[in-house]
């Protein structure tokens, strides 16, 4: 083979997590390939979310000077959407204005996933675009290599760290995943929603580079299906998207994009769109396989780092993907680092140490701790497609003046609550949810 | 009170179709080099056709005769119909990423 066609480490992705890897590699002197697909690096990418900034702090001080960010985020609300009303919560803190913002913004992905990327071309890392890594080269059992879809593509290296993101169809060809399991999967939609930045911070209250995330937890956001929607505000645009479960959409017969219309034009949200114009459509797949499904991330000559290992927090309060992405890279990086200064193979024994690192992180940690959410979710629909509807139509009688005493309708709730649910069952219900997340 | 019927909710506001939504979107189209197919024997069988619910890109839908009818240029590889067809259908749909520096191009992400 000739000697141009290998290096020390290839990175399949230059997404969060690849980008991460190849930083702290080159960094440290190794001559690192990194493959992406897109015509430049965040062409593929997006997110309905925050950028969560520890990993990246540490990786490269005080970004927030230089990276393309939109805004930091403030205000976060949590919202259940009945059929015409809402039920929400909100907390707002100015001590997240001042740096280092709470280590929470909303990025476009396009912009900082390229310029994160750049970061690690100058660290010294080689990334190569518009180039798709269709397999893995295995010798013996064990990955020496990619074979990439270009004229002379294959390329080898002593280990590979896949950083495909969500399909992962390498780890997939590998063996080391199996079908993905619709109720692990979900699928969102998004679209971007142009809008002057002063309209934006009158409209979610807020100042001049501050921004609001907006969860809303199933109900008639997805029309009872398990999953949510959200809405994050950029500098001059809103991101706007839903999702729901790779099971709940072809079981309800809906599309995904009459769950977004739908949402958009709810009567609680559609004021908040007015005056927009959509600039950009996209999907991705959010793995949400926790713990015991996750696939075998490790193998001989092999890491799988970011989505492409499922390492996402579902937890509706938190939904963090990039920060966990990043941490991973790091962490794989690290790992092979070590591997190389004790002189040991890039073995599956050797890259245990990787699964380790993030196991004493709070990566797996907090995989770990929702891990039961899908079970819950598929076993208790009425999260979903019953309590959000309940509760909108209890604080829609709280809430109703009419000339009865107020005794009269606070007896009227729980007999109403009584008869849609009980109270043993409601109570039990509740119980396991809290289980589920601890 | 039940999730809304959506057919009927949707009729009263007017709508972008996700021809316009794709319209504003960026592609770079590998013409006459699709990267995803169906197998029409397989997709014939299958009972359940759960790509004509995933895909946001409306990509496969049924003609006249309720023959599977997929198109490909206004793919935003998301990985869901593959994904649902390989679980839940027959397994017709094969899909591989389009050829590196084409397909969609996002600017926002």
């Amino acid at each position: 083979m000739p000697e141009e066609q290998r290096c020390d480490v290839i990175v399949v992705g230059a997404g969060p997590a690849g980008s991460a890897a190849a930083h702290v590699l080159a960094k440290a002197g190794l001559e690192v390939v990194v493959f992406e697909r897109g015509e430049y690096p965040g062409a593929k990418n997006l997110f309905g979310g925050i950028l969560y900034t520890t990993v990246l702090n540490q990786l490269i001080p005080d970004f927030w000077q230089t990276a393309p960010l939109e805004r930091q985020v403030t205000r976060r609300r949590f919202s259940l959407l009945g059929r015409d009303g809402e039920v929400a919560g909100e907390y707002d803190c100015k001590a997240f204005s001042k740096p280092p913002y709470n280590h929470s913004y909303t990025v476009s992905r396009a912009k900082f996933d390229r310029w994160f990327a750049e970061r690690a071309e100058e660290a010294g890392a080689f990334i190569v675009p518009e180039t798709v890594v269709d397999d893995l080269i295995r010798k013996d059992g064990k990955v020496v290599g990619v074979s990439a879809r270009r004229e002379d593509g294959e390329f080898y290296a002593d280990v590979v760290v896949v950083a495909e993101g969500a399909s992962s169809f390498l780890a997939e060809k590998a063996g080391l995943r199996k079908a993905f399991d619709p109720n692990r999967m979900q699928l969102a939609v998004k679209e971007v929603l142009a809008l002057p930045a002063a309209v934006v911070e009158d409209r979610f209250n807020l100042e001049a580079d501050e921004g609001a995330a907006v969860s809303y937890l199933g109900g008639d956001a997805v029309l009872g299906m398990f999953g949510g929607a959200f809405i994050y505000t950029n500098r001059e645009s809103l991101s706007v998207g839903v999702a729901c479960s790779l099971h709940d959409l072809p079981a309800r017969k809906l599309t995904p994009n009459e769950v977004l219309d739908h949402f958009k034009s709810h009567p609680s949200v559609r004021p908040l769109l007015r005056g927009t114009e959509t600039i950009e459509y996209s999907g991705h797949m959010i793995p949400e396989f926790g713990r015991e499904t996750m696939p075998s991330i490790v193998a001989d000559g092999v890491i799988f780092v970011g989505d492409a290992a499922g390492l996402v927090n579902i937890s509706p309060f938190y939904q963090e993907g990039t920060n966990l992405a990043m941490a991973s890279g790091v962490m794989a990086a690290e790992t092979i680092l070590e591997a190389r200064r004790a002189g040991a193979p890039m073995s599956a024994a050797t890259l245990q140490a990787y699964v380790r690192r993030l196991e004493q992180s709070f990566v797996m940690k907090d995989v770990q701790k929702y891990t039961r959410l899908p079970e819950l979710a598929a076993r208790t629909p009425q999260f979903f497609n019953r309590y959000p509807y309940l509760l909108c139509d209890l604080a829609r009688e709280f809430f109703t003046v009419d000339d009865r005493p107020k005794e009269e309708i606070e007896k009227g709730l729980i007999r109403k609550l009584r008869q849609e649910v009980g109270l043993l069952p409601l109570a039990r219900d509740l119980w396991r949810m809290w289980r589920a997340m601890r | 009170m039940s999730p809304t019927d959506i057919k009927g909710h949707l009729e009263e506001h007017r709508r972008q179709s996700v021809e316009d939504k794709l319209g504003i979107t960026e592609f770079r189209v590998d013409a006459g080099n699709p990267h995803m197919k169906v197998n029409p024997d397989l997709c014939a069988a299958c009972a359940t056709k759960p790509c004509l619910y995933v895909c946001p890109a409306n990509n496969f839908t049924l003609d006249a005769e309720g023959r599977l009818v997929m198109s490909w240029e206004g793919c935003i590889e998301c990985g869901a119909a593959v994904t649902v067809c390989h679980t839940l259908g027959n397994k017709g749909l094969t899909w591989t990423y389009p050829r590196g520096g084409y397909g969609v191009r996002h600017t926002q992400g």
